[in-house]
């Protein structure tokens, strides 16, 4: 298949298919070029960490896989499919294979957080209200907000926000999992708790997880594998010990935990 | 000329946006509703007073003149031509897009900067048909009814003007007023008031998630 072939990338073998690829994906904003022939994969159930410095088109990956924006040359597979290439109806259905956790959380602010997580199973399945209420109920207490589903989004604290936005990227069961900086704004505690939550994605539901994150201890935790972005381009891609002895000073300093934040 | 030819293309596509979102399913009965709530509604407390006003102060005026002229019984008459058929569409439709369009424009914007418009998309939402549709369906549903509050509002008002100077009685004043609207029930604007709810959204919208506004997200 295509998509198993990216120019100067590692190979993947058949049994470890990649649900997602970049293949040569640029994207520029007016004259300021953000990404620059981009390629990568990640393997179906694993956690790929992107780092970079702020800017370097890190938050812009995420919604290019998501379709909210169009990349200027290059294709993205998700699952299979060219999401690319896809006409809005197919757009829309490979992205209910994804769930997106924003940097905010996003949350709708004039919804409950029961409304906020029913409404895309309102919309887009045929479950009954006993049903959306089950599931929503399910993945709250996943989340552990069990007890606050009737607040709205404002009342929430820091973290609840994140959990509430985790929640309703999870609450359409997702089989790719998109996390814009989960731990920013949030203390070691929180930020762990929330790591936490995306490794049991991953160990628990083989759900493949991509991580934007600055933070290096988190990333460390849940990340298989590691993306470094720099000025747009790509100048590392593979384990943390592969980035570590590699000789490109920028991503060591960003993959080492000991350096000075 | 380009330009205008451009902004003619991004209204008329707007339109066909929303008459095919309307058309879709789910209907979204129960935003539109909530929002002809929030547009209509509670916009009342703001358009019957301004009409009220409008009809007292526009009566007064309007009276010295005519009766200079010995027109004294075409006062019911000019008034009742002047708010059904211009100043009621104009000064409600002014008055909405103030209230209501401004407001509209500022969420939007503030749901494309906060990335709600993104999160909803990424949901698989249409979020031009969960935003906008019902926001459009509603200003073109309350504007008409908005405009009907303030013509009738401005009629008592220039009757109770009309009273305190003169002592007319009301079924005096009424007669004439009812004739001009039988005469004129083809053309008395409130067909207009249709387009203006349609076009007061799409102004506000233009910087919210239907134009090119700078709050847009890159």
């Amino acid at each position: 298949m295509h998509f198993l072939r990216i120019p100067g990338e590692r190979t993947v073998s058949g049994d470890m298919a990649p649900a997602v690829v970049f293949d040569q994906v640029s994207k520029a904003f007016g004259p300021n070029q953000v990404l620059r022939n981009v390629s990568f994969s990640v393997p179906s159930g694993k956690a790929l960490c992107i780092l970079g410095r702020s800017g370097t088109g890190k938050s812009v990956t995420l919604k290019l896989l998501m379709a909210l924006i169009k990349p200027d040359q290059g294709s993205i597979w998700v699952d299979g499919d060219d999401i690319t290439r896809l006409k809005p109806a197919g757009v829309s259905k490979t992205r209910r294979k994804m769930g997106f956790l924003f940097q905010d959380a996003a949350l709708f602010d004039s919804l409950t957080l029961y409304d906020n997580l029913a409404l895309p199973l309102r919309r887009l399945t045929q479950k009954t209200t006993a049903e959306i209420d089950f599931a929503v109920d399910d993945v709250l207490r996943h989340v552990g907000l069990a007890g606050d589903k009737h607040k709205f989004p404002s009342s929430l604290s820091g973290g609840m926000r994140k959990r509430a936005g985790l929640a309703r990227a999870l609450v359409l069961e997702p089989k790719v999992l998109l996390a814009d900086e989960p731990s920013s704004g949030l203390d070691r505690i929180t930020a762990s708790e929330i790591d936490e939550l995306l490794l049991r994605q991953k160990h628990d539901k083989g759900m493949t997880v991509l991580v934007v994150t600055h933070d290096v201890h988190g990333a460390r935790r849940v990340g298989d594998q590691f993306v470094v972005l720099h000025k747009g381009n790509l100048i590392a891609h593979g384990t943390a010990s592969e980035i570590e002895s590699s000789g490109d000073e920028t991503a060591r300093k960003l993959i080492s935990e000991d350096y000075p934040t | 000329m380009s330009n205008l030819i451009e902004f003619v293309g991004r209204v008329s596509s707007f339109g066909f946006r929303v008459i095919s979102g309307g058309m879709r399913v789910p209907f979204e009965g129960g935003q539109i509703l909530n929002h002809i709530i929030e547009a209509g509604y509670k916009s009342l407390p703001l358009v019957v007073p301004a009409g009220f006003a409008l009809g007292t102060v526009m009566t007064l005026h309007t009276r010295n003149t005519l009766m200079t002229f010995g027109a004294g019984a075409m006062i019911p008459t000019v008034q009742a031509l002047a708010f059904f058929v211009e100043i009621g569409p104009l000064v409600a439709g002014l008055l909405l897009a103030g209230r209501v369009g401004s407001g509209i424009g500022a969420v939007l914007a503030n749901m494309r900067v906060t990335e709600q418009i993104d999160a909803i998309e990424s949901l698989s939402i249409d979020s031009f048909k969960f935003l906008v549709v019902p926001r459009v369906l509603a200003c073109v549903v309350a504007l008409p009814l908005l405009t009907l509050f303030m013509d009738f509002a401005g009629l008592l008002g220039g009757y109770l003007a009309e009273y305190s100077s003169s002592g007319v009685s009301f079924g005096l004043r009424r007669s004439p007023v009812g004739e001009f609207r039988r005469a004129h029930a083809e053309d008395s604007g409130v067909r207009v008031h249709y387009r203006h709810g349609f076009v007061l959204f799409r102004l506000h919208d233009q910087h919210g998630s239907g134009g090119r506004g700078e709050s847009r997200d890159q």
